[in-house]
């Protein structure tokens, strides 16, 4: 299991080390409104045409829409494409 | 990522249709496995189509065991399968190997010989033939053409040439001609001369330059009659010979007749035309229509053109273009006038071809005789002309 990082220890912060690279942060790439990107996610919980619910490190992306198809599924992004009509972010509850 | 893509498509993918209730599961699975899937729609609940490579196929088969997942294969992709699809198809295959090899067979041989002459004497036909003698003929193999060789050997057989260049591309061999100027004949200075005439004529001026002169201006000469003689006689010297040289100016006659029956057939194209197509391979000719032609009676035109691939690459096949044209007969009346100016017209074209400058014609004489049925012309052109040609004394 991977290990859940939220924060960049202070020698990361002085060099600037990329958010979604050194802490388990997901990045969320938006282009236009018909292409959208999850890189650091964890798996996809639910896929159908108008929903996509995609689990991350942190909480739950849940993308809504028409015509969703996921155009590439890699170990490390996932990219969506379709119209997309609107865009929920849950963060999972700490304990 | 489009690295990835292009690899697989050159190692092959398949378009698969997954269906189950645990579809989620199965894509993450596969994510766990490092399986690429790609282009993943979503038909209905339970039902997914998306895009593998083929080895990770294999692998995909534990997964849908454990998610209960149906895995069906909708069509196969990339260049693999292409050659797999061309393994079947051995004929096609046969084939295409066939033509390829026959095409560079074929491109080892001369199959056109373009000539192209700078001059107006030089004959295209004349030119093929001495080239064929000396090695360049259709169907020779291109390795055993030694260009220059074969250039040499034609400017030594043939004193009208000037140059020959001979290119070969493709099949096509280009062989250039230049014509040589004619040298003027050199008669020899110490041959003794007479002037003799070679036309039939009536002098109007003589002059010798050296020699006598053996007729008067006004005098007819018939043709081989002796002008200028090549002999001085003197007094006290005797005879002399000489090389005879002058000037001899006559009016020559010209005469040709022209005939004109007052009822003739004349023929006229109707203007219909049929186009027929043969192949013509070496000798063998094959015929590509089968019917005879519509018209009852029609001229024939052949036309040969010779089949190329690329701009230079001529094949051995000889397309024949046959071109009727439908003609009819039709009979015409003359009157007596008309019959008339048609023989004059009739022998005018056959004199023209005799006269060599027609602005030194000066007089034209017409002679009408009609008969029953039909009209005789008798044209006489009188022309000025310089007449007479060296001829060797024999002793």
């Amino acid at each position: 299991m991977v290990k859940i990082k939220k924060n960049r220890n202070k020698l990361e912060r002085i060099l600037e080390m990329p958010i979604e690279v050194t802490t388990s942060n997901p990045k969320i790439t938006i282009l236009g409104f018909s292409e959208l990107m999850v890189e650091n996610y964890k798996g996809i919980i639910e896929y159908e045409d108008y929903l996509i619910k995609i689990n991350t490190f942190i909480g739950i992306i849940i993308v809504e829409g028409t015509k969703l198809d996921l155009n590439q599924i890699t170990e490390n992004d996932v990219v969506i494409n379709g119209d997309i009509e609107k865009l929920y972010l849950e963060p999972a509850e700490e304990d | 990522m489009f690295i990835k893509l292009v690899l697989n498509y050159i190692f092959g993918y398949l378009n698969i249709n997954v269906e189950g209730y645990f579809i989620e599961r199965f894509i993450n699975m596969c994510r766990n496995q490092k399986i690429l899937l790609w282009g993943m729609k979503r038909k209905n609940s339970s039902f997914i189509s998306c895009k593998i490579g083929i080895k990770d196929f294999k692998r995909i088969r534990k997964i849908t065991k454990k998610t209960k997942c149906k895995v069906e294969i909708k069509n196969k992709k990339g260049i693999p399968f292409i050659f797999e699809k061309y393994k079947k198809r051995k004929i096609f295959l046969l084939m295409m190997c066939i033509i390829i090899g026959s095409l560079i067979i074929l491109s080892q041989f001369v199959w056109n010989i373009e000539v192209k002459i700078n001059g107006s004497n030089l004959k295209e036909e004349d030119i093929i033939n001495t080239l064929n003698e000396n090695g360049l003929y259709i169907g020779e193999r291109k390795n055993n053409i030694d260009v220059k060789e074969i250039i040499n050997k034609v400017r030594l057989n043939r004193s009208d040439i000037s140059w020959i260049g001979i290119e070969i591309k493709g099949t096509n061999a280009i062989v250039q001609v230049v014509e040589a100027e004619k040298k003027p004949e050199i008669a020899n200075e110490d041959d003794y001369c007479n002037i003799v005439s070679n036309k039939e004529g009536k002098i109007l001026k003589i002059t010798a330059n050296n020699g006598t002169a053996m007729v008067k201006p006004g005098d007819v000469v018939k043709e081989g009659s002796l002008l200028i003689a090549g002999w001085i006689e003197g007094k006290y010297t005797g005879t002399r010979f000489v090389r005879a040289d002058g000037n001899v100016e006559a009016n020559v006659w010209y005469t040709e007749t022209g005939e004109v029956s007052l009822e003739e057939k004349s023929i006229e194209k109707t203007g219909n035309t049929e186009k027929k197509y043969a192949l013509k391979i070496n000798n063998f000719r094959i015929n590509l229509y089968k019917k005879l032609s519509n018209f009852e009676k029609y001229d024939t035109i052949y036309t040969s053109k010779k089949i190329k691939i690329f701009s230079n690459f001529y094949l051995p096949v000889e397309l024949i273009e046959c071109n009727n044209f439908e003609i009819q007969e039709k009979n015409v009346k003359y009157s007596v006038d008309e019959a008339k100016n048609e023989a004059k017209k009739r022998a005018e074209e056959k004199l023209n071809t005799q006269v060599e400058n027609k602005d030194n014609i000066k007089n034209v004489i017409v002679n009408y005789e009609v008969e029953k049925d039909k009209v005789k012309a008798e044209v006489t052109y009188e022309v000025f002309e310089n007449i007479g040609t060296n001829e060797k004394i024999v002793f």
